[in-house]
């Protein structure tokens, strides 16, 4: 028989030792005592505090600006990142956070322009196939190496490595070279005039001796840079320090002493973590939760579209490529058939724009359009003329509750073709699913489905187009030509003559009913300044600061 | 005791190896995990990008080679590297475990000190306020869900009184919110069974022969009612244990905790399947290994057990 005291120790065991566990945690690290003592947002009549943030242009420095940086600065990064190096981050809160620590070669401007950075110019040859960089001379890495034209190469075969886990894409690049202490060649497969956007203004700089003293898998715990913020502290799934670096080579930056990034997926909690004062900046809240802090006068309500457009996709590759919906007639109709301002004021509450085309208002290139209106009469009529004049039935799919309301959104679609005599049998499918039979090119004639960009729509535009396309299914060579054509040129007339093309072309001869593209919800404490997020929602951390009392 | 003991571990293995068995082809079914990885459409990435990433993580080989080479890797640890983090997945659960296990262990110490005391309490005297309260608090606890609980304590006690944090885990204070939530799963359960148990030993022939030996109630309810009401509280506190770690899940996502759960929740949200793969089977582990120790517990407690009756 056990001790009639066995009971009582198996249970103060336990609870002993439970509590001397969570004794043993680790210490404090951070804490937003500050913060929590501060007095609670009062409720106000004023105005609606919403506004649209203006675009990031390429960073001036400023001698005159803020001699001491002051304060700390706390933003709440939607995910728990994965990396703190821009090459190896998997989603743009990674690289939101990298951008803290380092600096790319080229710095990508709204525009669609790549502005100096590290590099005071790259020029590309004639051809496009050399580009020669001139790297600054001032730059010193956080440990003190110097940034030279050692350091750029060293990055590109470093990222090229296809040992570390994600070499970087630059598969454009046949070599690179040193010309002297401070100039690089980049020599490339084949010419490239978008070379200097698409690959210099990600290629963030690495420090040689650095990585070589501790190797690859230490320099991502404990990265160095040239940024304007030191590594201090990573703990994984909860929060990156970094302080001010005081050689930062943008005189006048950064702004604050210290930034924290901490990682909340909850978009309520991060909604609270902002209210009760211990993050100053958080990104992705929901409209009713946006809604909320509208009026409170110490927080500030940022809104603006995303570069993301929502679609029904047509498959004219394969399910579909024998039913009406080849016809241009039939497509056009579908695109009048849907009234998508309704659906933008039923199911979004009026905070979405409407999408004309897989270029959106904050893309380079874009040419406003009135896109298609709704009218059902027209979209019966180019039915008849298609030789539908009873409509036809047709299957489509949808990602179950992939997206934010987009059950609803597919329902509401599948009314609208309705009313216009098009029967469409919707399929909602595990996303898992759906993602996977679209890649194969297996979903029915009809799917429903969104695609990013960030400013610069090629991305966009090939991958849901081109011929190389991974996620869609639709096939035109003309769209074809002009991506090449697009792709071929340097000249930002012809791009934007080229694209305008493109424009028509996919507005005259539509692969996809154009939904919408959904604005983003953002806040920040009144205090925060500068700050300016892109459409793609990259913001630049080393401009934000704070104002002081 | 040993024969019994051997058969519980053979047991054990062969749920482990049922679980591996069961994670690989689940995740399998949910569709190719190259094409999902790639599926949020943030950039452009080329049909040759990936498939080189297909080749480079295995997926291109046979379903069976593949099995066959998880398998015999997951007998050494060897999850493979994250899609996400690009690190040994079984790394990223170590480093994250601790944090989980500390966070459920508070959970359990609040819950037995709020529903061991009670549910005595309401046992010894039905029918009383205390009893009344119990049950209350029982029901109350297992009809909440933590989820709304969470988001609720959040807002009261970070937003409004702002005496504790919404989220983090970096001092004491931090685990106060989440392991309350945490605890209230198991709470009423235990209110409950703790009462029921303690009603039923009251009934016994040894409590009226030592009540009519004129023993004193302290003795009584502490020696002989607690005792023999604890075995079945024993395995329902290893199996609230269990449920406390796939607990985890939620409540770390809603405080921010830096723990298995959360990195889970993330991993299937990314389709990272070393992760999913890992992390199923060390929550498995752990249960498992819980619910052992539990039987090997109760072998201490139950002579009945110990002597094969």
């Amino acid at each position: 028989m056990p001790s009639r005291k066995s009971l009582f120790t198996l249970f103060s065991v336990l609870i002993i030792f439970s509590v001397l566990v969570v004794g043993c945690s680790p210490a404090a690290t951070s804490t937003p005592e500050a913060a929590v003592a501060t007095e609670a947002p009062a409720a106000t009549e004023a105005p609606v505090a919403t506004e649209e943030p203006a675009a990031t242009e390429a960073p001036v420095e400023t001698e005159e600006a803020a001699a001491t940086p002051t304060g700390k600065l706390r933003i709440a990064l939607t995910t728990d990142i994965n990396s703190v190096v821009f090459s190896n981050a998997a989603e743009r809160q990674a690289a939101i956070a990298s951008l803290a620590f380092f600096d790319s070669i080229l710095f990508p401007a709204s525009d669609g322009t790549a502005q100096p950075n590290l590099a005071e110019k790259c020029e590309p040859s004639a051809d496009y196939t050399v580009y020669t960089c001139t790297m600054r001379k001032d730059v010193v890495f956080h440990n003190g190496e110097p940034l030279n034209a050692d350091a750029v190469v060293f990055t590109v075969e470093t990222l090229r490595n296809p040992d570390i886990a994600y070499p970087f894409p630059g598969e454009d690049v046949v070599s690179v070279e040193k010309v002297d202490e401070y100039t690089v060649n980049f020599n490339l497969k084949a010419p490239n005039p978008k070379f200097d956007y698409t690959t210099l203004a990600f290629y963030e700089v690495l420090p040689p001796q650095y990585i070589k003293e501790i190797g690859w898998d230490a320099f991502l715990e404990k990265p160095v840079g040239t940024g304007p913020f030191l590594f201090k502290e990573w703990v994984k799934g909860s929060h990156l320090i970094g302080t001010a670096n005081p050689n930062y080579w943008r005189k006048g930056y950064p702004l604050v002493e210290e930034i924290e990034f901490k990682f909340i997926s909850e978009s309520s909690t991060r909604l609270a973590a902002l209210q009760s004062g211990e993050v100053d900046i958080i990104t992705r809240l929901t409209e009713d939760e946006a809604n909320t802090i509208k009026d409170v006068t110490d927080l500030k309500l940022v809104t603006y579209p995303l570069d993301r457009v929502y679609y029904v996709a047509f498959n004219n590759l394969t399910t579909g490529k024998d039913t009406p919906i080849i016809k241009t007639e039939v497509r056009q109709a579908l695109n009048y058939a849907v009234d998508r301002q309704a659906i933008i004021d039923a199911l979004f509450n009026g905070q979405a724009a409407l999408s004309t085309s897989l270029v959106t208002a904050g893309d380079i290139g874009y040419v406003e359009s009135d896109g298609y209106s709704y009218d059902p009469e027209k979209a019966k009529q180019l039915l008849a003329d298609a030789g539908y004049p009873d409509g036809f039935e047709i299957d489509m799919a949808c990602p179950d509750k992939a997206y934010a309301r987009i059950n609803e959104v597919c329902e509401a679609i599948g009314g609208y073709f309705g009313e216009v005599g098009v029967t469409v049998n919707i399929e909602f499918m595990e996303s898992g699913k759906y993602w996977d039979l679209e890649a194969k090119k297996e979903l029915p004639p009809l799917f429903v489905d969104s695609w990013s960009a960030d400013g610069n729509p090629i991305s966009r535009i090939t991958g849901a187009l081109g011929k190389d396309q991974s996620y869609a299914a639709w096939w035109d060579e003309r769209i074809q030509t002009l991506i090449d054509s697009i792709n071929a040129t340097g000249n930002i007339d012809e791009v934007n003559q080229y694209y305008a093309e493109l424009q028509t072309l996919l507005q005259e001869d539509p692969p996809f009913v154009y939904l919408y593209e959904p604005y983003t919800f953002e806040a920040i404490r009144s205090t925060v300044i500068n700050y300016a997020p892109r459409s793609n929602e990259h913001f630049w951390v080393f401009e934000l600061g704070l104002e002081q009392p | 005791m040993q024969r019994y003991l051997i058969t519980r571990v053979f047991q054990s293995i062969f749920v482990l190896l049922g679980i591996l068995l069961l994670v690989f082809f689940l995740l399998r079914i949910t569709g190719d995990p190259v094409n999902l990885m790639f599926a949020s459409k943030m950039r452009y990435v080329s049909p040759t990008q990936i498939e080189a990433f297909r080749k480079s993580m295995g997926f291109d080989l046979p379903l069976s080679v593949q099995f066959i080479n998880y398998f015999r890797k997951a007998f050494t640890g060897d999850f493979g590297d994250s899609f996400r983090y690009g690190l040994p997945a079984m790394k990223l659960i170590l480093e994250r475990l601790p944090s989980t296990l500390r966070l459920a262990m508070f959970g359990m110490a609040i819950s037995l000190i709020v529903s061991i005391p009670l549910g005595v309490m309401a046992g010894v005297r039905p029918g009383s306020f205390w009893d009344g309260f119990a049950r209350t608090l029982a029901l109350t606890s297992q009809t909440t869900p933590s989820y709304w609980l969470g988001l609720i304590l959040i807002i009261i006690f970070a937003v409004k009184l702002r005496w504790l944090p919404s989220s983090g885990s970096e001092s004491f204070k931090y685990y106060i919110l989440p392991a309350s939530v945490l605890a209230l799963a198991s709470t009423g359960g235990l209110i409950r069974l703790t009462r029921s148990a303690v009603l039923e030993v009251l009934q016994e022939d040894y409590i009226r022969t030592a009540l009519s030996k004129g023993l004193r109630d302290r003795v009584i309810y502490f020696r002989h009612v607690l005792k023999n009401a604890a075995l079945p509280l024993i395995t329902v506190i290893g199996m609230s244990l269990g449920g406390m770690i796939s607990g985890s899940l939620y409540v770390e996502t809603i405080f921010a905790w830096p723990g298995m759960g959360r990195l889970i929740s993330e991993a299937i949200t990314n389709r990272d399947f070393p992760i999913i793969q890992a992390v199923a089977f060390m929550a498995s582990l752990i249960v498992v290994s819980v619910n052992l120790l539990t039987d090997v517990v109760y072998t201490f407690i139950d002579p009945r057990i110990r002597f094969g009756e």
